[in-house]
């Protein structure tokens, strides 16, 4: 009963930490919340959720096999409790996906507009309708207790009809998994990529499945019972449950038996990915000791080897221990071979690491802990691995509640549902806020950097303000140089956008001979009401006052001066006074002459050199069509 | 001291008000549901009409007040202080800028001049009620330690307040006494939902639940069957 | 079908074609001048077509391929991205869920993501489909002022690729970028620099689909 608890009030917290994200997912945006790139596109809620998630409820498919079509009547017990899994594995995968997707309210769309050649199209239908399956499946366990009979005999003569129309739904969505990742030959890392992928998936799935399936069943045991022999289980309400040792002996033998044909999977599986290795050639990057070769290694070791062994060597396949460490084992496995494949196997290409954000992880959990209350809901109210609801309602309620003292009544709270969570709740849901909510989280991408070397760098610009293919050609790096460096860039780049300090020309100055208006009225009532913090609902309506004096008619020559704001980002040239003249910039042609032939001109004198304030040292006639601006460059370099 | 001032502006007060928010709301819900609960079809036959003149003589007390000599002025302290407390803190204007950025619209404000004034009298009323309990003998029975300090944690906010908005009187930086105005207030959101100040929203129970239907005919042997075991009556 | 050539050989790196992209798009050209410097390779929802420099004082278009044999369109579960018969790959809003398997199916990583947006889409360069119907050039082929970019039938320009390699073998690397791998795309490249700063694959294969047809 302690134990129950304790699980279910974690699952709870991650739950409430998943329901806050959520609502910030979709207020916020994918941008805002999680740590996807358009580089790494998928994360943890495709792959941890969708991809491993399915993997680890294959079960279902492969015990309703067994039983229906092998006909090994020995596991029909255990049918229940899988297609329970199952269908919380794929209730929960789905779910998630309707956080991960850009828009979820069209999650109908691939019903209606179809495209039979996307492997994503085949997964999409094959889940949807397996999950369809389990749901029908489930029905007459949970009509049972409703005490529907007819509709319970109606699905119960159906049931053969779905299980095997489930099992090729689950065997082809498997594969198609596996193939979702054959799109990417260059970019998934040559370890994992392989064309077997397919089969690979279904087998790793069929074997980690049924792994992940005994490990749920035996930590659901160990929840419900001491492990002591002839002991007595106990559950929700104190109802002693009684299972004999030959009982509890036979639903060992049953689960052992499960683990055994896993390992034989595994053991296939474990021999056609070493094979494959050799036919994709990739084996030589294994011992290149790369983390990608570790990573493959160790996800080698847990999901395959250290299962077989377990399960073959003589004195641990006998142990309860053995069994549960090898099925952990499997399933972690399992997962991280999934994991791999869809996120670590990307990195290398994308030159980058992903690493899931707060809210991605609390979805993704959160997720997974409501299929996992709702198990606990579904195991404790109908007959799935007992028949315990039957004998809990008989006994009424007992009150152990006294309100004289204080700490009896604040025990009360805690030991009653409803109270216990809400109390819970407000404590949480404060919490994932806090550390959740995106305007509190530091924003990274803010800092702008300096240009790169494509316009700070750059040796010869051509310049042909008309476009009509006869350019001149601007010794910018030399210029540049011999005006001072870096510090030089302002004498010719005397306006700015702000953040940047080397705007190129052609930014303002966009016509050849017409003024361009450069000055952006509706940005900056935006971005004037931001930085001044004016409140309302349009607080772009009360910024008029920032520029305009009030009493005077409001145009462009009354406003206040822009430097008094962007004293940073502009270095005017002419008369700051001016104000009009920041507004407009010049057609292209008298921009470059004034900016140039001035210059040109003092330095004419200072030097000497007449020629140098003259047309021809700029228009000069270019040999032949311009194809090598490095070359020109050196060329001009020589006639200066 | 302005990191600490961003800090209880931004994610402290966002955790305070959300846990007083969701504390309340929970409040609410459990109070809802154990009436329908424990009710049942029988709510829609509830004597509504006498539970809502009942309530609304308490919120317009002035036969209670008359009735009781002795208390007049812990009851009429008391009953002005409610008003300072809920006007105070909700329509002052600098106030009104949090709202608006917390929930997206203006409330109505009140002028800075009655604001003060209602401050003062609030402040005044508090220190009334706090005399009242240590002074007089039949209200200092029935006081428990929590009595005090939350009256002492619904003070400081409002004084440190009043302070932060009057430099003249203001004997700290007025940094230092926004700060204490801050957290102070974000303790109290805090306190509100786990202590007896939750009667902002139980208030409306006690009227439904307690009085008209706890205490049928019977409840008192229910009583102390509970405390004392079956044999004993009363 | 139309194509583009792009000579590297005669780009000096101005970026005018991107910002006549960015004007004839619509977007936000501030953000587009945040994502300039703060992305690696300038590609973003905001700007989808970025200039690379691929080597020193030598630069490259950065933008979708239009692949004879596109890996999106065969991803893309809604059948939200055609190839279309006059040559480039457009992508159509209204049908796209978001899964973003496009982005992910790309070999060259060209789609972008609105990640920022509550309601987001898919951006890429989409040849100016709606100019090319009415027999224009794309915008950023009509704005380059030194003739790096020609648009044309993509046989036309192949041809003429092949002539101009043949003509000058001192200036270009004897190989048309484009003609042949992933079974041809409709953006063409002559250069006389390695594209490999492009974070293109370029080996000779086949296209993805033809890769992935046995089911």
């Amino acid at each position: 009963m302690d134990r129950t608890r304790r699980i279910k009030d974690i699952l709870w917290l991650l739950t409430f930490f998943g329901i806050v994200a959520m609502v910030f997912r979709f207020y916020y945006g994918l941008g805002a919340t999680t740590n996807l790139t358009d580089n790494l596109p998928w994360g943890v809620w495709k792959i941890l959720n969708m991809v491993a998630g399915a993997a680890l409820a294959t079960s279902g498919f492969t015990v309703g096999f067994m039983v229906y079509v092998l006909k090994l009547e020995k596991y029909r017990p255990l049918l229940k409790p899988v297609v329970l899994v199952a269908f919380l594995g794929y209730g929960s995968s789905l779910f998630a996906l309707l956080f991960d997707i850009g828009l979820p309210y069209r999650f109908w769309h691939p019903f209606v507009m179809w495209n039979e050649h996307s492997f994503l199209f085949e997964v999409f239908w094959c889940v949807s309708f397996y999950f369809l399956v389990t749901f029908l499946e489930l029905t007459p366990t949970v009509l049972e207790r409703f005490g529907l009979k007819k509709v319970q005999h109606f699905l119960h003569k159906l049931s053969p009809g779905i299980v095997i129309f489930g099992i090729t739904l689950s065997s082809m969505h498997h594969t198609s998994l596996g193939s979702l990742f054959l799109v990417t030959p260059q970019r998934l890392h040559p370890l994992w990529y392989s064309p077997r992928i397919p089969l690979l998936f279904i087998l790793s799935a069929i074997g980690g499945g049924l792994l992940m399936f005994i490990a749920i069943k035996m930590f659901y045991d160990y929840l419900q019972c001491s492990r002591k022999p002839g002991y007595t289980c106990s559950s929700v309400n104190g109802n002693p449950i009684k299972k004999s040792d030959s009982d509890q002996k036979e639903d060992f033998l049953r689960l052992r038996g499960l683990a055994t044909i896993a390992a034989w999977v595994l053991g296939i599986y474990l021999c056609i990915k070493i094979i494959d290795l050799f036919w994709t050639g990739a084996f030589s990057s294994l011992f290149s000791w790369t983390w990608e070769s570790f990573l493959y290694l160790s996800e080698l070791l847990f999901a395959t080897m250290l299962p077989i062994f377990l399960l073959i060597h003589p004195r641990t396949r006998k142990t309860q221990s053995g069994l549960a460490v090898a099925a952990v084992s499997g399933a972690f496995g399992l997962a991280l071979n999934r994991l791999n494949v869809g996120i670590f196997g990307y990195f290398r290409d994308a030159g980058a690491i992903y690493f899931p954000s707060l809210a991605e992880w609390a979805i993704s959990l959160g997720v997974i802990s409501m299929a996992g209350l709702a198990f606990f809901f579904l195991a404790e109210n109908f007959s799935i691995f007992d028949e315990r609801w039957k004998t809990r309602h008989s006994q009424p309620l007992q009150l152990s509640i006294g309100f004289d003292k204080l700490s009896m009544v604040w025990k009360s709270v805690l030991l009653s549902g409803v109270d216990r969570v809400s109390l819970m709740a407000i404590f949480i849901i404060p919490i994932a806020w806090w550390t959740m909510y995106p305007p509190f989280q530091p924003d990274s991408s803010l800092p702008i950097h300096p240009p790169k070397a494509l316009d700070a760098e750059r040796h010869v610009l051509l310049i042909d303000g008309n476009q009509d293919g006869v350019a001149t050609t601007f010794a910018h790096f030399e210029h540049q140089e011999r005006l001072g460096g870096k510090e030089s860039c302002v004498k010719c780049h005397h306006l700015t956008v702000p953040g940047d300090h080397a705007t190129p020309c052609s930014r303002c100055h966009i016509y050849m001979s017409e003024e361009t208006n450069i000055f952006d009225h509706t940005y900056h009532l935006k971005a004037v009401a931001k930085a001044e913090e004016l409140t309302g609902i349009h607080p772009e309506n009360n910024s008029c006052n920032s520029c305009h004096a009030p009493d005077v008619a409001r145009s462009g020559t009354t406003a206040k001066n822009c430097l008094q704001c962007h004293d940073e980002d502009m270095h005017p040239v002419d008369a700051p006074e001016e104000r009009l003249a920041l507004m407009t910039a010049t057609g292209y042609m008298h921009a470059m002459h004034k900016n140039c032939i001035n210059c040109h001109r003092e330095k004419a004198e200072e030097v000497q050199n007449n020629e140098l304030g003259d047309c021809i040292t700029c228009h000069r006639k270019q040999p032949g069509s311009i194809k090598f601006p490095t070359l020109l460059a050196k060329n001009h370099l020589h006639l200066n | 001291m302005d990191a600490w001032i961003e800090f209880a502006k931004g994610p402290l007060f966002a955790v305070s008000f959300l846990i007083m928010i969701l504390g309340l709301g929970r409040h609410l819900f459990l109070q809802l549901d154990g009436l329908v609960r424990r009710k049942g079809r029988r709510l829609l036959k509830a004597p509504w009409r006498k539970i809502f003149t009942d309530s609304l003589s308490w919120v317009i007390p002035v036969r209670h007040i008359v009735d009781v000599h002795r208390t007049v002025l812990f009851s009429v302290s008391s009953y002005i202080f409610h008003i300072g407390v809920i006007v105070v803190p909700l329509f002052l204007a600098d106030h009104i800028i949090l709202w608006e950025r917390l929930l997206g619209f203006h409330l109505p404000k009140i002028g800075t001049l009655l604001a003060d004034v209602l401050t003062v009298i609030t402040i005044a009323c508090l220190l009334t009620l706090l005399g009242c309990r240590l002074f007089v003998e039949r209200q200092r029975g029935v006081s428990r330690v929590s009595d005090y300090v939350l009256l002492v944690a619904v003070l400081i906010p409002f004084l440190s307040g009043f302070l932060a908005s009057q430099p003249q009187l203001n004997p700290i930086s007025w940094r230092a006494m926004f700060l204490i105005h801050l957290l102070s207030a974000e303790l109290l959101f805090v306190l509100i939902p786990f202590t007896k100040l939750a009667h902002i929203v139980l208030f409306f129970f006690d009227r439904i639940s307690q009085v008209h239907w706890q205490l049928r005919p019977g409840a008192g042997d229910m009583v102390s069957e509970t405390l004392y075991g079956k044999e004993a009556k009363v | 079908m139309k194509a583009i050539l792009f000579d590297v050989t005669r780009c000096t790196g101005c970026e005018r074609c991107v910002n006549a992209c960015i004007e004839s798009k619509g977007f936000d050209p501030i953000r587009a001048e945040h994502d300039r410097y703060t992305i690696k390779d300038g590609l973003s929802a905001n700007r989808v077509s970025s200039i690379v420099e691929v080597s020193s004082d030598h630069f490259a278009r950065k933008a979708c391929m239009h692949c004879l044999e596109p890996s999106c369109v065969s991803a893309c579960l809604v059948g939200g991205l055609t190839k279309t018969a006059k040559g480039p790959v457009v992508y159509d809003s209204s049908k796209c869920i978001g899964c973003r398997y496009c982005m992910l199916a790309c070999p060259f990583t060209i789609p972008r993501y609105e990640w920022d947006e509550p309601i987001p889409f898919v951006q890429k360069c989409d040849m100016c489909y709606d100019r090319i119907k009415d027999g224009l050039k794309p915008a950023c082929v009509e704005a380059c002022p030194n003739d790096v970019m020609l648009f044309g039938e993509r046989e036309e320009l192949l041809a003429h690729a092949h002539q101009l390699v043949k003509e000058n073998p001192h200036q270009y690397i004897d190989h048309v970028w484009g003609e042949l791998e992933f079974d041809g795309t409709s953006v063409l490249y002559v250069t006389d620099v390695e594209l490999s700063k492009l974070d293109f694959p370029f080996a000779d294969t086949p296209s993805i689909p033809s890769q992935t047809n046995f089911l």
